[in-house]
């Protein structure tokens, strides 16, 4: 597969892929950063399948898409939680989401995926390596964080 | 159609169904049903508090730009066509005979 061939699959994720990395860091210039490092470790890791895809075979292009998007959702969340360990204070300050971003990377992740990207429950239990018990309550706890630092909602929706 | 009851709304609450059977529980309920506007309500208002920043054309672009830097720099020019070359060649005949 040759460059062009290789950016026409990547291209139409990209709006997607960077809601996803400035929900997780909160700052444009670093979602940037990030998404190009999740790339970087992608393509490391892709090298020989790249090379080796021929462009005419549909069906292999076709699969190898659907795991392209996926690898770099992936990548994205662990680029951010190794941020988040080396610095102390990744959040740059957005006071539209405050409250989002004053929850931990991992609910943050979920509740995006989730509800924002619509993720299938297949595919967050790969991302998060849990179970699919571990998986509902994760997101449970999640959802009733969200709600509890933010009391504008009217009403107990989580009772 | 099937009513709705406890045992089919819990994996509906806990956002494990697929489409399909979303679809299917919410059928199920009568319209204006409590239940179904109390989490719709509440999807709403956890969509309001999630960002979902757009990328503007010029980011775009920088980030464009630097994925094709990267590309360069790990997979460069001269691989793609070569092996593109070698691979049509070898999958070609090399005598055909016409009759």
């Amino acid at each position: 597969m040759n460059k062009n061939k290789l950016f026409t699959l990547i291209e139409p994720y990209l709006d997607q892929l960077f809601s996803f990395a400035f929900a997780m860091v909160g700052d444009e210039q670093t979602s940037l950063n990030i998404i190009n490092d999740a790339y970087t470790v992608f393509i490391m890791k892709e090298r020989d399948t790249i090379l080796e895809l021929e462009e005419d075979n549909d069906k292999a292009l076709k699969y190898w898409k659907n795991t392209l998007i996926f690898s770099l959702y992936e990548e994205i969340y662990q680029l951010a939680r190794k941020r988040e360990l080396e610095q102390e204070n990744i959040y740059l300050g957005n006071d539209e989401f405050s409250e989002y971003f004053k929850l931990s990377l991992f609910n943050r992740a979920l509740l995006f995926l989730k509800h924002i990207d619509e993720m299938s429950m297949e595919k967050l239990e790969m991302i998060f390596a849990l179970e699919r018990h571990e998986l509902v309550e994760a997101l449970y706890n999640a959802n009733y964080k969200l709600s509890q630092i933010d009391q504008s909602f009217d009403g107990k929706i989580w009772s | 159609m099937e009513k709705h009851t406890l045992g089919n709304l819990i994996p509906y609450a806990n956002g494990t169904l697929s489409d399909k059977d979303r679809k299917k529980v919410i059928s199920s309920l009568e319209p204006g049903d409590e239940y179904i506007n109390r989490k719709k309500r509440e999807k709403e208002f956890l969509l309001d508090l999630i960002p979902e920043k757009r990328l503007s054309a010029i980011h775009k672009r920088q980030l464009i730009q630097k994925m094709f830097v990267t590309t360069d720099d790990l997979i460069p020019k001269e691989k793609f066509p070569i092996i593109n070359k070698v691979k049509k060649f070898l999958n070609k005949p090399v005598v055909s005979i016409k009759y």
